[in-house]
This record gives C-alpha cells, structure tokens and sequence, in this order.
C-alpha cells in the first residue's frame, strides 16, 4: 500500500512540471519561428548596421532560440559514450561555438529572399514541425523545416531541414566519418573542430 | 565472342547483385550508416567531380547569376522544368499517384498555355505546386532499395537505383524521342547543358555551405543525398522530415 502512494505521489511530482512543460502548441510553434524569422529579416534588411554589427546580433538570436546542447549531443551520436566527461564537455563548448558561425554565415548572405510560415504539425510526442518557404529572388522555392522543442518553458529549434535535409542528421554523418577515419578517437573530432 | 559476352552479362548480373544488397537496410531510417561498399572509388571520382566543378563549372554558374536578371533565371528554370513535364506525369502514372498525374497534367497546360510557354509558373501561383518525379523515385515507391551509394562522374551523388531511373527517364523522355526523330539532337544537348547550369546555379549557396561547413565534405553530401532523395520518395511526407531527436536530460 505505501508503495502504491509513494508512486502516486512520485508520479504527480515527476509527472506534473513536464505536462507543464509540454504546453507547446502548435500555434505557439508557428508565432514563435514566425516572429524570428521577421525580426532576423528586419535587423538583416538594415542597411544603417554594419556587418559585424548584423553578425553580433544573429549570434544572439541564435543563442536565445537554438537549444544548441541538444543539436550538439545529437550531432556526436554514439560517440557521446566514448568520450570522456572533459571531452564531452570540450566538444560542446567548441560544438556552440561553431554552429553559431555556420548558421550566422548561412542566413547571413540575406538577398531579399521572403520568408513565409506554410503550415505547423506535431512530431512525436515532443515536437512541432514548422513549414517555411524560402523564395529567392532567382529560382525556385526552398522548403525549409524547423523542428522546434520546449526546453524549461520557451521553445528552442532543434532541428532545421532544407528540402528534406537536415542539418543535424549531416553533421552527425559528417562527424561519424571522421570519428570512424580517425579509428574510433573522439579527440580527431575535438581537434579539427579545435582548428 | 558469343561466349565473353555471355561471361560479361554474367558478371553484370553478379555485381549488380552484389550493389543491390544493400536494399534491405536502405528501410532503415538512420541514413548515417549508408551502403557504401565502394567507398575508396567514390571519393577518387568525388575529388575529380569537384576539380572540374571548380574550374569550369561554378565559375560558369556564378557568371550566369551574376549577369543574368533574377527574373530570367526564374524563367529558365520554370521553362526547363516544364519541358520535363511527360516524365513526370508518367512516373506519377507509375506509382499510382492519380491526383499527382492529374495536378502535373493541368500544370502543363496551364503553364503552356497561360505561363507564355513555361516560362511563368502560373499553375503554382493558382495553388498546384510543383512535384519533382523521376523513375528512381517510382522504383523506390515499387519497393526496389536504394543499392549501393554511387558517385557519377560529372553527376554526382546517386545509387544504383537512381543511376537506373536516370538511365530509364533519359531513353523514355517523349521530347527527347521527338527532336531524334527530326534529327534535331543538338536540341536535346542544348537543354541538357541548360539544365545543369539552371541547377547549379541554384544550388550556388547550398554547395559553398556544405563545402565549407562540415569536415568531411564526402560524408556530409553523402548523407545529404541520401536525406533528399527520401524526402522526394516520400513527396514530402510531413512524418519524414528529419531524424527524430532524443530528449536528453542528463547534462
């Protein structure tokens, strides 16, 4: 019997704070990626910032949106187990430090492309999908997918997909590889992300 | 005579057996384990690919988006796309998908005949978007596997299936038929050689980011290939997009 009301009890006081946390929705989703892209367009179109002013900004943008621990962890795979608890946590310092290059110098290079929010939906138990058009101002429209989570209250990307291909899951390839050519050795990875 | 070649076919029939073995594990939705027997000779055809890209064909690219209007290179491409119009319905015949067909059909003449030709996409305008089909994508609908990642020399990354489908769309191609037919190949080469730099041109920003992006550039477009292809089989299936993501809580 007191077993069965430790567990009850241990199930309401586990069980509740992540049902608070789960109250994402999926307008809540969309009005969120929504308004990053439209205050990322605004600060990219000014023209009265100077470049590294723009990239400062994006950094922090990204910073506050991007729950970059998650896409760093997923990004090392199976790896994260062989490394030892000073790698792992090397390997994400420099893992923040690089995404947020990569992705301030992709969204950087603004051209007047629009940006439109399509549709939202639910994947898995934890996640929304948002649907964006990206349409350049030469060719044809990029489809480009957010996968965004709650993390402690406030939703954070954790996932960008561009046409089908996540930027997450290539890193995580590309990161195998050289682990895998380098025989195994977490620290190749650290290094080349050292240079 | 007769002999060797049956011996060659033979040896064809084996290898290909050889490639396609890796359909099974092609369901597997974790693409970061991709068949890969014949890694060492796509990397050599990779670093070839690259060499020549960046010599000749990505200056010629940036050239063409440079100098050309923003609103012509849409043109082409809309044009190109719609030339390739009767490859898609006829895949999307072939994979049963009849809204598809009929969505590709009243694309073709809408674009035709109010689009000035193809050049303006009016019918996605109106709503009916654009569906890439190709014969690769119907055999992986069929339930043929992926086969062996290939590097092609000049084209890039495909598989055995996709090497296939290619081969298939080319010699099916109705338009490709007709302009043989009045013996005017040059035609056919013409847009062809419009097509990979309509392609490459859009392709500019996503190439330079991967390049620059990631350590192991093989690996990386190896995996990106891989994701896109499953996306278009799929027609963008909203549960197919992206890998799902654990939820870590011990850091």
């Amino acid at each position: 019997m007191k077993t069965i009301i430790l567990t009850i009890f241990a199930f309401f006081f586990f069980a509740a704070p992540t049902s608070v946390h789960a109250a994402l929705s999926s307008s809540k989703a969309q009005d969120f990626v929504e308004s990053m892209g439209a205050e990322a367009i605004s600060f990219l179109k000014n023209s009265n910032l100077s470049s590294s002013a723009k990239q400062e900004k994006f950094r922090a943008l990204l910073n506050r949106n991007f729950d970059l621990k998650t896409i760093g962890r997923f990004a090392m795979g199976r790896h994260w187990r062989t490394a030892t608890p000073e790698q792992q946590k090397k390997y994400l310092r420099l893992f923040e430090n690089m995404v947020v290059d990569i992705y301030a110098s992709r969204f950087q290079e603004y051209e007047g492309q629009n940006f439109e929010v399509k549709s939202v939906r639910e994947a898995g138990k934890n996640d929304f999908i948002v649907t964006s058009h990206i349409i350049p101002q030469g060719g044809q429209t990029v489809q480009v997918d957010w996968r965004v989570r709650d993390r402690n209250g406030s939703p954070k990307i954790i996932d960008v997909i561009i046409e089908g291909v996540s930027m997450s899951l290539t890193q995580r390839s590309d990161f195998a590889s050289v682990i895998q050519r380098g025989g195994g050795n977490v620290a190749v990875l650290i290094s080349h992300l050292e240079k | 005579m007769m002999k060797s070649s049956v011996k060659h076919f033979g040896l064809l029939v084996l290898s290909s057996a050889f490639l396609l073995s890796g359909c099974a594990s092609s369901q597997n939705q974790d693409v970061s384990e991709v068949y890969d027997p014949l890694e060492n000779i796509n990397r050599t055809t990779l670093d070839i690919n690259e060499a020549v890209d960046e010599a000749l064909i990505e200056p010629i690219a940036r050239t063409y988006v440079e100098r050309t209007p923003s609103g012509l290179r849409t043109g082409l491409s809309n044009f190109l796309r719609n030339l390739n119009s009767p490859i898609v319905i006829g895949n999307q015949l072939l994979q049963g998908d009849l809204e598809g067909a009929g969505n590709a059909t009243a694309r073709v003449f809408i674009n035709t005949l109010a689009g000035f030709g193809g050049i303006v996409d009016v019918a996605d305008l109106g709503g009916i978007p654009h569906e890439e089909e190709d014969f690769g994508q119907t055999l992986a609908v069929w339930g043929v596997g992926d086969g062996a990642y290939l590097v092609l020399p000049l084209l890039g990354p495909s598989n055995v299936r996709d090497t296939a489908g290619r081969i298939v769309d080319s010699y099916a191609d109705p338009l490709r038929i007709y302009l043989n037919n009045i013996d005017e190949d040059h035609l056919s080469y013409t847009r062809t050689g419009l097509e990979i730099l309509s392609t490459r041109a859009e392709l500019l920003d996503i190439i330079d980011d991967l390049r620059r992006n990631s350590f192991d550039y093989y690996a990386a477009l190896r995996s990106a290939y891989v994701q896109n292809r499953r996306a278009l089989i799929n027609d963008q299936f909203p549960l197919m997009s992206g890998p799902d993501i654990p939820d870590y809580e011990d850091f």
